[in-house]
């Protein structure tokens, strides 16, 4: 199929806690097709995995595409799989760019709102916004600073009045008040949100005033999930065949902490493999950095520290 | 922060011998130490500061079993009671010293830092000594300007050989993408891994031939403050990529490893390398010591300037690597003793 592009991993950036930007050249340096602003690709991950990843380079650029790809805490292949496997100079099969999330382009204000890696489609928009000299201003929602994917970019493009960051964990976990921030809003403004659902109906419901063509959602992404995706599910210890029940806020370590059962840990954040088990039945939800392909594939081992059940009952041999 | 209720390694048994002058004052786990070893041979350790005004007992002189202040003149017996205060003739019962629980075994001086009841031998580690008959162990020590805690990280991953002992005990790539086994044990880890059709290192290249490979098995016993005991054994590289190798055995050794904190940012380490009788060839082990020797001061050099950032960033997030297994089971093992020590003991009533 001729719109498919094979494009090579010119570079891999760490932009945030857990979010990669992945630049895509044409080796033969010819220009790619031109994108608008909102613009996605669909990534061939192989193995039947597709995955959708906004542009959020300047949409003036012909030599380069730039994807921001969040690592899902739940990812079960797409994102895991470019955080864990896809290296520099590698080629990924892409589609050409596509737009379901396209701006108006005579509104005389833009309001964005972006939760976590939803940023990306909206920092294409901003950098048109830039370059056409509109007036602009964001709402930025991430979970903590660390996460902050283009922190940099963003401030250096628009002024403090232009951009309002909220940080949950600054704001001891509150959630971004969308009712009081779109009440200072004008009418007139187009409103473009992308982020997780939760963020997402909260803008839907603070604008159920303003006319439907006026705001603006990117619903396609199923990547910032939130811990509201993370499902409870069982661990038995094989010695003393005690049951738990691991909560969807909870992780393994946690409980059996909770109960008395202390297993060495250090990280608690999937880095180190201090907190590897080996398990005897059930199938791991791996989200470590630390355990090879094969041994995730093998579901006999596992980080109790992230990792989580894909299912019912995990068995631990403990 | 320290472990008390552990048998700390107070160095070589021959630095504390029958002289005069062998009185050896030592700083182990933020307490001074006086060492010195009476006529039956029987070694004692005391705190190393005089009950009445703080002056070094090791300034002092053996006389007998005991030991003499020389700033007033008190002297202590060996179990730190006060004998004699000259100049007057009753001695309050409060003008002692503390005397630690210490046993002597495989020429090292072994200190227990925490309750004298709970000080039971069983608990020091295994090691092999410079005077057991089937080894040629080398012996050595050296002053390290860190905290314990990072030789414990340096020594429970042993990924570091690639990168910082390229020139004595290390090198190869292989070392640097090795993936040990940490087993937790009650008191450390232990820890196995092969490297395999490896280069000789920089320290023992020249006797090898030149396109020599060699498989090599680390066989680690780590327990705590840090202990590190290891069975290192080389042989002429075999075909097998699992388990023992099938090369010949060309150097079966032991090397002993104390690394004594001092206080926060100062460590004694005492450690030794040698072959077994049956492997040995004249010298090498001499070799082995003296490769020791190097590979501890590049480990030094980077210990040092390392713990120089880490006092500058103490709240600094790090980040983790996968080869901080080791390291992280070998910590929390130290942190759950200490955690556990702390919540044992009685609770003071307030004043």
């Amino acid at each position: 199929m001729t719109n498919i592009l094979q494009l090579e991993v010119s570079s891999i950036r760490s932009e945030a806690k857990d979010v990669l930007v992945l630049e895509l050249r044409a080796r033969s340096g010819v220009p790619l097709p031109a994108f608008s602003a909102g613009s996605h690709l669909e990534v061939n991950l192989g193995n039947g995995l597709i995955r959708h990843y906004s542009l959020c380079n300047d949409p003036a650029e012909r030599d380069r595409y730039c994807i921001g790809v969040g690592l899902a805490p739940s990812s079960r292949g797409g994102s895991r799989r470019i955080h864990d496997l896809v290296r520099r100079g590698d080629l990924l099969s892409v589609s050409q760019p596509r737009n379901n999330f396209p701006l108006v382009a005579d509104a005389e204000q833009y309001c964005f709102v972006a939760g976590g890696i939803g940023i990306t489609p909206i920092l294409s928009m901003i950098r048109w916004c830039v370059a056409a000299g509109k007036r602009w201003q964001l709402f930025y929602c991430v979970r903590s600073r660390q996460r902050a994917a283009f922190y940099e970019d963003i401030k250096a493009l628009g002024n403090t009045a232009a951009v309002h960051f909220h940080v949950d964990e600054e704001r001891a976990g509150q959630f971004f008040d969308a009712e009081s921030a779109l009440r200072t809003v004008p009418a007139t403004a187009h409103v473009y949100c992308c982020g997780p659902a939760p963020l997402m109906r909260a803008v839907q419901g603070a604008g159920r005033d303003r006319p439907s063509d006026h705001v603006h959602f990117e619903w396609f992404s199923a990547e910032p999930k939130t811990q509201e995706d993370l499902q409870a599910f069982d661990v038995v210890v094989r010695s003393s065949k005690q049951r738990f029940r691991v909560g969807a806020d909870q992780s393994i370590l946690g409980v059996l902490e909770d109960n008395g059962i202390l297993l060495p840990s250090a990280c608690r954040e999937g880095l180190c493999g201090t907190c590897q088990v080996t398990v005897l039945s059930g199938i791991p939800d791996h989200r470590d950095t630390v355990l090879s392909a094969e041994q995730r594939a093998s579901n006999q081992t596992m980080l109790v520290c992230v990792s989580r059940a894909q299912s019912e009952v995990l068995e631990l041999d403990l | 922060m320290f472990l008390k209720n552990a048998w700390y390694c107070g160095g070589w048994d021959y630095e504390v011998h029958q002289g005069r002058d062998a009185i050896v004052s030592r700083m182990i786990a933020g307490e001074r130490v006086v060492l010195y070893r009476k006529p039956d041979g029987g070694v004692v350790a005391l705190e190393d500061r005089c009950p009445h005004r703080q002056a070094a007992l090791s300034l002092g002189r053996k006389e007998g079993n005991s030991l003499r202040c020389l700033y007033h003149g008190m002297k202590f017996n060996s179990e730190g009671v006060c004998e004699e205060i000259p100049g007057q003739t009753t001695i309050p019962e409060r003008a002692c010293v503390r005397a630690y629980p210490v046993v002597e075994k495989d020429n090292w001086i072994w200190v227990w830092m925490g309750e004298p009841a709970k000080a039971d031998p069983k608990l020091i580690c295994f090691s092999v000594g410079p005077s057991d008959p089937n080894w040629h162990i080398k012996t050595s020590q050296m002053r390290v300007e860190t905290n314990y805690r990072w030789e414990i990280e340096n020594l429970a991953d042993l990924s570091h050989l690639t990168w910082v002992h390229p020139n004595t005990v290390g090198g190869d790539r292989a070392y640097g993408d090795i993936k040990p086994i940490h087993t937790i044990t009650p008191r450390g880890i232990n820890t196995l891994f092969w490297v395999r059709s490896v280069a000789p290192t920089g320290s023992v290249k020249h006797i090898f031939p030149e396109d020599m490979k060699l498989d090599i098995c680390f066989d680690i016993q780590h327990t705590v403050p840090c202990n590190w005991i290891m069975r290192f054994r080389a042989f002429s590289a075999g075909t097998n990529t699992e388990g023992e190798s099938n090369g010949q055995l060309l150097v079966d050794t032991w090397t002993c490893q104390a690394v004594t904190p001092r206080d926060e940012d100062s460590v004694d380490y005492y450690y030794s390398w040698g072959a077994s009788k049956e492997t040995e060839i004249k010298g090498l082990s001499d070799l082995l010591g003296g490769a020791l020797d190097e590979a501890f001061t590049e480990d030094r050099i980077m210990l040092e300037a390392q713990h120089i950032r880490r006092k500058e960033k103490p709240n600094l997030k790090m980040i983790n690597i996968s080869h901080d297994a080791g390291p992280g089971k070998m910590l929390w093992v130290l942190d759950k003793l200490i955690r556990e020590e702390g919540q044992a003991q009685p609770v003071a009533e307030p004043a």
